[in-house]
């Protein structure tokens, strides 16, 4: 690959986040023109290709425009956002008609006819807000910040006009707040990726790993809230519906305490104040809504506009990780520069077996999986397996079979038995040996007693030194502790 | 995080409670983002390995030691960043990164940051140095850590610390005074003890001589016992005493200048150099802190491998502030001085005030040489000769950043 | 299980002689030193690993008493020298002498079994070179002539850390031709009581020791430690453990390969002294500390923070995995 596509796509991803983050200025601004076309009973004249336009003429208009202008550009820049507001205003047909029919005389008329329009003025100085490249995850940040109670006051304002504006408006809004919800935050981790690794060695691109889980949540997260949106409002509804009147009913019998009643002479005095605004805004709750549980919607009703919002998410997410990917996947590819090899060496590393962190389920699944030990050698290893969760009796990693027999032994969890055992695996693993079947038997026998012995002692509360008096051991094979006394016991048998 | 739960909630009920489902997707989205982060946290740096490791301990000024920053994401999931801000010494340098201000005043950072894939593993190779000799110091290390929606999400400190030396800058040295050669061997021009590889003829036996000194074959020529002689041994000893105060006055209250003390530990380390490419046995005596609970910093004489290594090692760590008065060093220094040692007194100031405790030097045998350095040198060299003293005048032939050569002359 | 080869077939008789020697020379020391039974035993692997010891410890310790016991009851050749600074190499290695018959050719205390260098530190370097010369290479050349030491030839030197005037410390090049470094210290209260009640009597303790284990005896014994059985997983802890030293961050340098074999040996005869024809682990790591620590060299940094070479040693072995390793 040539060095001239190379720098292209480099230039690309570092662009992403900003363009990013002027789909959901484009998307929230799409919402705002949505809801002010709803409050003037109109159809929304301005859609979220002509904000997210708008916003990359902004864009534009600052990284070309502003630096040349110096201080004359914040009044330029007034008047290019009044000029693109003006330009979505007259986006619509009928205030075209308007003005053309009645000139400066219908200029209220033409205003309620698209007051959305002048949304594009809005998304012209979010671009300008949003320009710098590498994007700021401060701006971005303070756009979601805003917008996430921003866009739920404004929905719940949409709520509030009658239909079939209502409805109009949350089918548009829905998706226009996915598409805001996804782009923001996708533009949010891409920036503070960007900027995290400027000067420190981190490049985002080098991880579609990361990127690949962050579309996945992204997309999980977006699904599972247009899900929940469709079942949590009735239950929630539901639970209150049932738990107000009979904590009223519970407080009535019982009896209200002075705060107790003054908090609810101010609630009900907010719900009165709610009701009274709705009345006056002509807006009623649906009926679907008041009786839970009844899925029935309408043509009008929001909750039919979520599968065209999931869908709308699915293809933003698409695009935008597919897009994401490729130019990760094209950076990648570029010949890089000499120092750059020197400098870092990456690699898969599953590690040792031993050294990976292992749960105590997967153990268990292990240990129930493999066959019974048919020799001393396996047994003690299964032992020493099983032993491995429980940290007050386990073998530790620099600690000798001996050594590890001596210490339960003395700590008074352990037995003799353990020593023999350990002395059994070294015979065999160390020294070469072959055990006899009756050897190997005893040893499966001891390993097996030990095993319940120990995870008792663990379990419960060990008596220290009770565990060595109760534990049956072999005449034969006693011998000076530490001193591996089966070895001992083997020699003289020779 | 709880402000921003409890504001999804209220979004999550608000919306259902006015039929608005945008509210509630808001609230949920807010609440599993929170969520994501909550069991990103949980998880924490718990399987994240994080190693710091340097190729050597020291190094000379201006030179620099390889490092490796070795980061282990041992998980199934990707970490989206992982930032390390290894805390370094104030004048710590790194070839390969600019380091950053720290939290605390005299601390720098050196910081990196890393997206890793499940399982990845990467090694980073840097060159440490620093501006100025002293023990540096790298680590502990602040790991942080973010979720996969770059949101910081974990921290914490690890305490790992990594030290090294930065040895003062040496330069090439005119010899302080000419050597004695005897045979191929440089020697001291005096010596009191015998030096028993040194067969200088035999005298007639003595009582009281070694039985092991008889001379058999000259024994057996003559019929009567000999005893072997010996040249008296003249293996060079230096001794140099750093006098680490620049400015006249009590130690404890006088100040210092940075450059003066720089020049003079220069000169130190180049003789040092300079005594160990001629295989003499030296040692090292100042009166400065080095860490350690002593005042008096001591390397004894040695002419041993590794000796010069053990003198920069010191001259590395000394402060540049006098932990006692000379006069005091050089009375310890007069315990344990043999008879015949050189003793190189380096200073920047008036010998006058601690002449008495270089009489008494001179008086147990030992030959004092002055070498004044500075820019007062050659006054100073002169006020030791009035003095009664050898004296010498250490001059470097620029700033004892970019001097070439260290001449030192009568 | 299939790669383990069968014992050999004379695992009994090793385990016999090899504990028998062993106490026997410990009860034989014990008459004159209290307490020195680990001391007594890493010579007695030095003797068996045919290496040779370095005694350090401060003065008052009973160096010097312990190396002439264990020189006592061993029915060897003693020889021994004091390290001074006047001590040539010839006082060592011996020279030649002109009779009129021509040059004869005296042999220095080098030519013995048991050579005991009384602070080793006090020799010149020239010297102490010339020593550990024949150490190396069991032979001295003088005047054009090799001349063989005898066999069993082991050094028994002695030297006091703790001063540094007068003294040439060893360089580290010389002080890795040492298979082990022992330290006695200091005796526990019932032990000093018996040291202090010891010398009331008038006969030295010295006196008491007889000779017990001849040069056949232990030849025969030290013969049998090479064929000491070391399985694969334990040669693979064994070397894990000596290259962790070169990794550690308190340590400058770490053990060569020279520590390597030096380990093995030592792990084969401390196995043999154990009564064993194999060597296990806790042989391993029962001799690497007196087998690696004077070997290796601290960071000077690390050391005035309190590292020892010890502890090094101890850190390792506590964190290098010890076999059984947990199977995938």
């Amino acid at each position: 690959m040539s060095r001239a596509p190379s720098r292209a796509v480099t230039r690309a991803t570092v662009l992403l986040p900003t363009l990013l983050a002027l789909v959901a200025e484009a998307a929230w601004t799409a919402v705002v023109a949505g809801l002010l076309a709803a409050f003037a009973f109109r159809d929304p004249a301005v859609g979220i290709g002509a904000t997210l336009l708008a916003a990359l003429a902004g864009l534009v208009a600052a990284r070309v425009i502003g630096p040349r202008l110096g201080d004359r550009w914040p009044w330029t820049a007034v008047l290019l956002a009044l000029a693109s507001g003006l330009l979505g205003w007259l986006a619509a047909a009928e205030v075209r008609s308007v003005v053309a029919a009645r000139g400066i005389d219908g200029a209220g008329e033409a205003l309620l006819a698209n007051p959305g329009g002048w949304m594009t003025g809005a998304a012209f100085v979010r671009g300008i807000a949003q320009s710098r490249i590498p994007a700021d995850p401060h701006a971005i940040g303070t756009a979601l910040g805003i917008g996430v109670p921003g866009l739920a006051l404004m929905a719940v304002l949409g709520g509030m006009v009658a239909d079939p504006a209502r409805s109009r408006f949350l089918a548009d809004a829905q998706a226009g707040v996915l598409v805001f919800l996804v782009a923001g935050i996708l533009a949010l981790a891409l920036s503070r990726q960007t900027l995290l690794g400027s000067g420190s060695g981190l490049d985002w691109r080098r991880n579609p790993a990361w990127l690949a889980l962050l579309a996945m949540l992204l997309a999980g997260v977006a699904v599972a809230a247009v899900s929940a949106s469709l079942v949590v409002g009735p239950v929630i509804v539901t639970v209150l519906g049932v738990a107000v009147p009979s904590l009223l009913l519970v407080g009535l019998v019982v009896g209200f305490d002075r705060r107790s009643l003054r908090i609810l002479v101010a609630s009900m005095a907010v719900a009165l104040l709610v009701a009274a605004v709705l009345r006056a805004m002509g807006a009623r709750p649906s009926p679907e809504a008041q009786i839970p549980g009844i899925g029935v919607t309408t043509p009008g009703d929001p909750n039919a506009v979520a599968p065209l919002a999931i869908g709308v998410l699915v293809i933003v997410l698409l695009a935008a990780t597919i897009a994401i990917l490729v130019l990760a996947r094209l950076w990648m590819r570029r010949p890089r520069a000499a120092e750059d090899d020197l400098l870092e060496t990456r690699w898969i590393d599953h590690g040792e077996v031993s050294e990976q962190p292992r749960t105590g389920r997967r153990r268990r699944g292990i240990r129930f999986g493999r066959p019974a030990p048919a020799d001393a050698v396996a047994a003690y290893r299964a032992l020493i397996e099983e032993l491995a969760s429980r940290p007050r009796v386990r073998r530790e990693p620099g600690e000798t079979p001996a050594e590890h027999a001596g210490r339960l032994r003395r700590s008074g969890v352990g037995a003799l038995s353990l020593d023999l055992l350990a002395a059994d695996y070294g015979l065999v693993r160390y020294g070469g040996v072959t055990l006899t079947g009756a050897e190997d038997r005893r040893a499966i026998g001891r390993a097996a007693r030990l095993r319940r012995r120990l995870v008792a002692a663990v379990g419960g509360a060990p008596t220290p030194g009770a565990g060595a008096a109760r534990e049956p051991e072999r005449p034969g094979d006693a011998g000076t502790p530490g001193e591996a006394p089966g070895a001992r016991a083997r020699y003289r048998v020779g | 995080m709880a402000v921003r739960v409890i504001a999804a909630l209220v979004l999550v009920v608000v919306g259902s409670a006015l039929d608005v489902p945008i509210a509630i997707v808001l609230g949920v989205v807010t609440l599993m983002l929170e969520v994501v982060n909550a069991v990103w946290a949980r998880l924490g740096l718990r399987d994240v390995r994080y190693t710091r490791r340097l190729a050597g301990r020291r190094t000379p000024w201006g030179g620099e030691i390889p490092m490796t920053v070795e980061v282990w994401n041992r998980r199934r999931l990707p970490i989206a960043w992982l930032r390390a801000d290894d805390e370094a010494t104030a004048g710590v340098t790194v070839r390969e990164r600019q380091l950053v201000d720290g939290t605390e005043p005299g601390i720098e950072v050196l910081r990196n940051a890393w997206t890793l894939r499940p399982w990845e593993r990467v090694v980073r190779r840097f060159h440490v140095g620093a501006d100025r000799r002293g023990v540096f110091m790298l680590g502990p290390v602040d790991l942080t850590m973010g979720d996969p929606f770059a949101r910081r999400v974990a921290f914490e400190q690890r305490p790992e610390t990594d030290t090294f030396l930065v040895w003062p800058r040496t330069v090439p040295t005119t010899e302080i005074e000419p050597p004695d050669r005897w045979g191929d061997l440089d020697r001291a021009r005096r010596g009191l003890a015998e030096d028993p590889s040194r067969f200088a003829g035999v005298r007639p036996y003595a009582p009281g001589d070694s039985m092991r000194r008889l001379h058999a074959r000259t024994s057996a020529r003559l019929g009567r016992p000999m005893t072997k002689r010996f040249e008296p041994s003249r293996e060079r000893e230096v001794l140099i005493a750093l006098d680490v105060q620049t400015i006249d006055g009590p130690a404890w209250e006088a100040g210092f200048g940075s450059d003066e003390v720089e020049s003079l530990y220069v000169v130190a380390a180049s003789i040092v150099r300079s005594l160990e490419a001629r295989h003499v046995a030296f040692g090292l005596l100042a009166a400065g802190y080095t860490g350690a609970e002593t005042r008096f910093a001591t390397v004894p004489v040695s002419s041993s491998p590794g000796q010069a290594q053990r003198a920069l090692d010191l001259l590395a760590r000394l402060s540049s502030h006098a932990s006692a008065p000379f006069e005091r060093l050089l009375t310890m220094a007069a315990r344990t001085v043999h008879p015949g040692t050189t003793v190189l007194v380096l200073t920047a100031r008036d010998p006058r005030p601690f002449a008495g405790a270089l009489r008494r030097l001179e008086r147990l045998g030992a030959a004092v040489v002055i070498v004044a350095c500075g820019r007062d040198a050659a006054r100073e060299a002169a006020r030791a000769r009035a003095a009664g003293f050898t004296s010498r005048r250490a001059a470097m032939d620029a700033h004892w950043e970019s001097a070439e050569r260290l001449v030192i002359a009568p | 299980m299939a790669d383990i080869a069968p014992a050999p077939a004379d695992a009994v008789a090793i385990d016999v002689a090899g504990r028998r020697l062993w106490d026997d020379l410990r009860r034989a020391v014990g008459r004159a030193v209290v307490g020195g039974d680990e001391t007594v035993r890493l010579v007695t692997i030095a003797l068996l690993a045919d290496g040779h010891v370095l005694l350090e410890d401060v003065p008052g310790t009973g160096k010097t008493l312990l190396a002439r016991a264990i020189a006592r009851a061993l029915d060897l050749a003693t020889a021994r020298i004091q390290g001074t600074p006047d001590l040539l190499p010839s006082d060592v290695t011996g020279a030649s002498l002109f009779e009129p018959a021509g040059l004869r050719f005296v042999q220095g205390p080098v030519f013995t079994n048991i050579l005991l260098v009384d602070e080793v530190n006090r020799a010149t370097p020239r010297t102490q070179s010339a020593l550990l010369e024949a150490m190396q290479e069991r032979q001295v050349s003088i005047e054009g002539t090799t001349h063989r030491l005898p066999d069993p030839f082991v050094v028994l030197a002695t030297q006091n850390p703790v001063e540094f005037e007068g003294t040439f410390a060893l360089p580290q090049a010389q002080l890795d031709r040492f298979l082990l470094r022992a330290r006695i210290g200091y005796p526990d209260d019932i032990g000093e009581r018996r040291i202090a009640r010891r010398h009331q009597d008038a006969a030295d303790p010295l006196d008491t020791i007889e000779p017990v284990i001849d040069r056949g005896r232990l030849l025969a014994v030290r013969d049998r430690v090479r064929t000491v059985r070391v399985a694969d997983e334990v040669e693979a802890y064994l070397v894990a453990v000596v290259r962790a030293t070169r990794e550690h961050r308190d340590v400058d340098l770490g053990g060569s390969p020279r520590a390597t074999v030096a380990l093995y040996r030592s792990a084969q005869a401390a196995a043999v002294l154990a009564g064993r024809a194999f060597v296990t682990p806790d042989d391993v790591k029962g001799v690497a500390g007196p087998v690696l620590a004077h070997r290796l060299v601290v960071d000077l940094d690390r050391s005035l923070h309190g590292a020892t070479a010890e502890a090094v040693v101890d850190s390792i072995l506590a964190a290098v995995p010890v076999p059984p390793i947990a199977e995938g």
